[in-house]
């Protein structure tokens, strides 16, 4: 399992190999007594890894699927994870697409793509 | 022959020590085991071992033009680590593996939606309607069963019981005393919990007897109440404190608002996290668990000494609002398959799956039903199908609707095929261009009237050749 963490591929490739979680994203929880929390939302058991595609790799994840951007599963840009990776990538704008890495009961690991949407 | 093995598999366990492997196979030689690439005489550990193999494997894989997902190929190399092979054997696992996992793949246009909806369906009849069951803790009961999985796929606001179940740090799981603190952090105290509250018509005041060993329980000052007395914002009197005796003062005149601030201190919140009413202990080997009745996701993940990686809840839509939508897919999945396999009723997690990735396709929560997926499909004859048929039509008589009949209810309706498997595809025949045709007839000429295809490729008796070939012979 380890052995495709460790490797990373650079270079514009939306199916590379998934690298490990090394950068701290921490996110403010914001609690119930309004005070911030650190806490890094993607160490969460439920919550898996998010990544941000470039350009490059976007183009080519469409062209490999055949697909456009509004045929791709969405997420909201308030979503708590796009507001984690804001923090690492500044604002993110809508129509930015983000890589999923779902741990997954059946196939061990699966990769999903989300496209960022306005809400 | 099985000593040799166990003779390896012992070598294998130990290679604690510089190990030499053999600098690369390329799988020519004899028998073996299958290895990774090594640079010579590096000391290797089992799993780096493990790792290597992999790629090695991963990448034989994507030579012979496939891929195969992470468990496949764990599950192999865990066998290939242990196991003799010729190079021959290898490539036909190999081969193997990949041809029976295409081969169970789901085609395409297959019918996924309604084999995951009947596949939920038919065990969700055998659920028991009302139950409620304990979960693992005596004093918390949760909703199960047939109204819990109307509630997961419904996308209820709020789940009609609500518990967290909330490990703690290693640090602070360990003793009671400190998992009892925590709990005291998280339960919801009133004062009406730790004092006996009275009215007092003379003076126009209400006080609050303090019952100060209770205090001491939840770990709670007399400061403590005064503060959160005076920062309920629906209490406009002073606020004093005399030997365990909080008194608060009327701002009216009027006996009738001096009843209700009975009311309003009674239940003001002292200590602990808005929505949750308990919170229960319980021990398990890796320390102590906090159960909580009622739910408060980003108040528990902000406490102190909780274990916040690991912290979950029944409340999806919490979840979705706190952890995002990818944690709320996962959230459902995980209810849904529990609800299922409590009843003992096994439905494949593939099912389940796709209903969360429905749910969860837009970004945000959708219901299964009238009010999510079913009522924002895009054909009105399929929602018109479905539910409150004589609404849907008259709406889209009115603004002009128009159905392309892409999906499979509109279809049904209408008597055409369904849009499914060999429906849904159209084949689109391109003429060749005119002089391929004259090329193909020089090479293939056709075939005279009376002449059968089978009697040309020298097939078949005369017999079937007359029926075969020539169907008016037949009917004469």
């Amino acid at each position: 399992m380890e052995s495709v963490r460790n490797q990373r591929v650079k270079g514009s490739n939306p199916f590379r190999p998934v690298e490990s979680g090394t950068s701290v994203n921490p996110v403010a929880v914001k609690g119930a007594r309004g005070r911030p929390v650190t806490f890094r939302l993607m160490d969460h058991m439920l919550v898996p890894e998010h990544e941000l595609l470039s350009e490059d790799e976007e183009n080519e994840l469409l062209s490999a699927y055949k697909v456009d951007k509004s045929q791709l599963p969405k997420i909201l840009r308030s979503d708590p994870c796009i507001r984690a990776l804001e923090v690492e990538h500044g604002i993110i704008e809508q129509g930015r697409i983000v890589r999923v890495i779902r741990e997954s009961e059946t196939s061990g690991r699966s990769v999903a793509f989300r496209v960022v949407v306005e809400g | 022959m099985a000593k040799a093995r166990a003779a390896s598999r012992k070598k294998q366990a130990t290679t604690e020590g510089p190990v030499t492997v053999a600098p690369k196979t390329s799988r020519g030689g004899t028998k073996g085991r299958v290895e990774g690439e090594f640079s010579k005489g590096k000391r290797v550990t089992r799993s780096e071992k493990r790792e290597a193999l992999m790629q090695t494997v991963r990448n034989d894989v994507k030579k012979m033009g496939h891929e195969l997902p992470l468990r496949l190929l764990e599950k192999l190399v865990d066998r290939f680590m242990v196991v003799d092979l010729s190079p021959k054997d290898y490539k036909r696992i190999l081969e193997l593996t990949v041809s029976n996992f295409e081969e169970h793949q789901i085609d395409p246009t297959e019918s996924a939606g309604i084999l995951a909806a009947q596949s939920i369906g038919e065990p969700g009849t055998q659920m028991t309607m009302r139950t409620f069951h304990y979960a693992g803790v005596a004093e918390v009961n949760v909703t199960l069963g047939l109204p819990r999985l109307i509630e997961i796929v419904d996308a209820r606001r709020q789940p009609s019981t609500p518990i967290m179940e909330i490990p703690l740090k290693r640090k602070y799981g360990k003793d009671e005393a400190t998992a009892r603190r925590i709990a005291s952090e998280i339960e919801v105290t009133t004062l009406y919990d730790i004092a006996d509250i009275e009215t007092d018509i003379i003076n126009m005041q209400v006080v609050a007897q303090l019952h100060l060993d209770r205090m001491e329980r939840k770990g709670i000052k007399v400061e403590d109440v005064v503060d959160a007395l005076g920062k309920n914002k629906k209490i406009k009197g002073e606020v004093t404190s005399s030997k365990g005796q909080v008194t608060i003062k009327s701002g009216e005149t009027s006996y009738k608002s001096l009843q209700a601030l009975v009311d309003i201190v009674r239940i003001t919140k002292v200590k602990g996290l808005l929505g949750i009413q308990r919170a229960i202990l319980r021990q398990t080997p890796e320390g102590w668990i906090i159960y909580s009745e009622g739910s408060n996701l980003p108040g528990v993940l902000e406490l102190e000494g909780v274990d916040s990686k690991r912290v979950n809840t029944n409340n999806i839509t919490e979840i979705f609002q706190v952890l995002g939508i990818e944690a709320a897919r996962n959230a459902v999945i995980f209810e849904a398959y529990r609800t299922l396999s409590e009843q003992g009723l096994t439905v494949d997690i593939r099912h389940i799956m796709l209903i969360a990735d429905i749910m969860t396709n837009g970004g945000d929560l959708k219901a299964i039903g009238r009010h999510g997926i079913s009522g924002k499909k895009s054909s009105i004859l399929a929602r018109a199908a479905f539910e409150i048929t004589t609404n849907h039509l008259l709406k889209a008589g009115i603004i002009g609707e128009i159905d392309p009949l892409a999906g499979v209810a509109e279809n049904i309706i209408v008597g055409q095929p369904v849009t499914l498997g060999t429906g849904a595809v159209t084949l689109v025949y391109k003429p060749p261009a005119a002089e391929l045709v004259k090329k193909a007839q020089e090479a293939y000429p056709p075939l005279k009237p009376h002449e059968s295809p089978l009697e040309v490729a020298g097939i078949g008796g005369e017999e079937e050749t007359a029926a075969i070939g020539d169907p008016l012979a037949q009917s004469e």
